[in-house]
């Protein structure tokens, strides 16, 4: 069930200028890419400490960021990503509250096709040291061996098995 | 030449915190407007519905590459003030391949989840809270998943060079590739409809042609080389190269080493030359693991520290390692001596295995150095690049 309100998206080649335009000045200003999945893991590195700080200063991983992870530049370029997502959205009047799927789907199975969708990606994020912003958007943007490679093999995975859950989407 | 926040080593300031949230907030601006606020509208790539994602992907790859390109040809920028992402091939294609298959099934990915969590998708939200899950699973089984994660560890590594390409002339390969992909796309969503595409492409005729433009003239331009790092016209004499490793003012004492990473005051990088399963296994905190071929390239970003202190196992890589850098016209390059078998011995080592009489201060000094060095969670004041996994 799709309910699109609100105006009408922005020419897909100019958005994407626009992206690379933004990509470009995170360039020459931070000296970085763009990343989102970063930002998610340093949270779910302090949502652990809030837990189990022991644990989490102890493993191998997260342990590496220290006390506070929440300290890093990915984590305030998330929190960004929001804000401008957010007014963007007002502006164009397309907030509504909904389980975006095909209406002959039940919202639950879709929420739960959500969650394991997400854990995967967040595990391959932190093996891939990057997702769709920081490794194939900037990998690729700046041609590194890895970015291309693992742009490709995004495709190529969600091609593989997207037969097999093409029914979420049907209407 | 302009300096980056990446560059003046100055990434973990406020100040950088706050351009970080300003790029995010138009990040965010971009990623919805292109309408990636929707799951449906990301998933439609996959079933050949709506082809979107590859129009903005593509067209942002574009841009963001040629732009750079001409900022590096015109010299406003250097390549190395830009962190570039390291290629662990192996690792990069499973984890690829892996996302691919959760970004399908879900719809989404970590930026444009943002997004659409805050368009009021709920599905967006359950992502979010799945990807905290997720990366806390890799976190958890980290030590069984350690060999998958270092594995085709290339350090730097730039597509082209490997495919033996000069960097202008595979940028117009890729334009022309993409340029291909977006007609392509075009036709595919009006299912194979000449008449339609030609009708109302207008824009795309005007974007095909000023990117192609764009490449052509950055291959004319012809000067945006990497950095081979041949040894010419350096200014430095062979004889004053020699007559410092003849004083010894080439190495510096670990017990020195130890001291001055403790006090914090100079800015210090130790590049550690061993291989990625000796450097996971432990390194000096703080340290970066360099791999020998591409040294040139991971320490330019430190020409301006005061100190690069080369470490290995013994001290004959770094001695050699030592030689090239002089040439290539680094002066804060110092090797340690008797490398880290040396740290071991003369910093690490406990007290009670000392042969030698020691003061209590010298105790004191050398317990400190056992809690600091091989103590967890410790971090030196010195600076490393982003930690791997950044993005």
């Amino acid at each position: 069930m799709t309910t699109q309100t609100g105006n009408s998206y922005l020419n897909p080649y100019l958005a994407g200028f626009l992206l690379g335009i933004t990509l470009l000045a995170s360039f020459m200003i931070l000296g970085t890419g763009l990343g989102a999945s970063g930002g998610l893991a340093r949270l779910s590195a302090w949502c652990g400490l809030c837990i189990n700080p022991e644990q989490i200063l102890n493993s191998e991983y997260f342990g590496k960021w220290g006390a506070h992870p929440l300290k890093y530049y990915l984590v305030f370029m998330f929190a960004g990503t929001l804000i401008g997502g957010f007014v963007s959205a007002l502006l164009n009047r397309r907030i509504s509250v909904q389980v975006e799927r095909g209406t002959q789907y039940s919202a639950w199975k879709r929420l739960i096709l959500a969650l394991l969708g997400g854990v995967i990606a967040g595990f391959a994020t932190r093996l891939a040291r990057g997702c769709t912003s920081g490794m194939a958007l900037t990998g690729t943007a700046l041609l590194t061996t890895g970015g291309v490679a693992f742009l490709l093999s995004t495709f190529a995975g969600g091609y593989l098995m997207a037969y097999f859950f093409r029914r979420q989407w049907h209407d | 030449m302009i300096e980056t926040i990446f560059s003046s080593g100055s990434l973990t300031t406020v100040n950088a915190f706050l351009v970080s949230l300003v790029i995010g907030v138009a990040f965010g601006w971009c990623l919805e407007q292109a309408g990636f606020g929707s799951s449906r509208r990301l998933a439609g790539i996959f079933y050949f519905r709506d082809m979107a994602v590859l129009k903005v992907m593509f067209s942002a790859v574009i841009t963001a590459m040629l732009g750079l390109g001409f900022a590096l040809a015109f010299g406003i920028i250097r390549l190395e003030a830009i962190y570039i992402p390291e290629t662990i091939l192996g690792a990069q294609i499973i984890g690829g391949f892996l996302f691919g298959i959760g970004f399908m099934i879900s719809g989404w990915c970590p930026g444009t989840a943002a997004v659409g969590a805050v368009s009021g998708k709920l599905d967006a939200i359950v992502f979010l809270i799945g990807a905290l899950l997720g990366s806390y699973v890799f976190n958890s089984s980290y030590s069984w998943i350690e060999p998958w994660y270092n594995w085709g560890d290339m350090g730097v590594s730039y597509i082209y060079s490997e495919l033996g390409f000069e960097f202008a002339g595979f940028a117009l390969l890729v334009t022309i590739v993409a340029i291909l992909a977006f007609w392509v796309a075009e036709l595919i969503e009006v299912r194979f409809n000449f008449a339609l595409v030609a009708a109302k492409s207008s824009n795309l005729w005007a974007f095909s042609v000023v990117i192609l433009s764009g490449a052509i003239m950055l291959v004319a331009l012809g000067r945006v080389t990497i950095p081979r790092y041949r040894i010419i016209e350096t200014g430095v004499y062979a004889s004053g190269v020699l007559s410092q490793i003849e004083k010894a003012l080439e190495h510096i004492e670990p017990e020195d080493l130890a001291r001055e990473l403790l006090v914090g005051q100079k800015r210090i990088v130790v590049a550690d030359l061993r291989s990625r399963e000796e450097f996971d296994e432990w390194h000096i905190p703080g340290s970066v693991h360099t791999p020998m071929s591409s040294i040139m390239q991971a320490l330019e970003r430190y020409r301006a520290f005061d100190r690069i202190v080369l470490v290995s196992n013994g001290a004959t890589h770094p001695g050699q390692a030592w030689v090239v850098l002089q040439g290539l016209g680094f002066t804060n390059v110092y090797t340690m001596s008797d490398g880290l078998r040396g740290f071991f011995e003369r910093v690490l080592k406990p007290v009670s295995l000392r042969m030698v009489t020691l003061t209590n201060s010298e105790q004191a000094e050398i317990n400190l150095w056992r809690t600091m060095f091989l103590g967890s969670g410790m971090a030196v004041g010195s600076a490393s690049q982003p930690s791997s996994g950044s993005e």
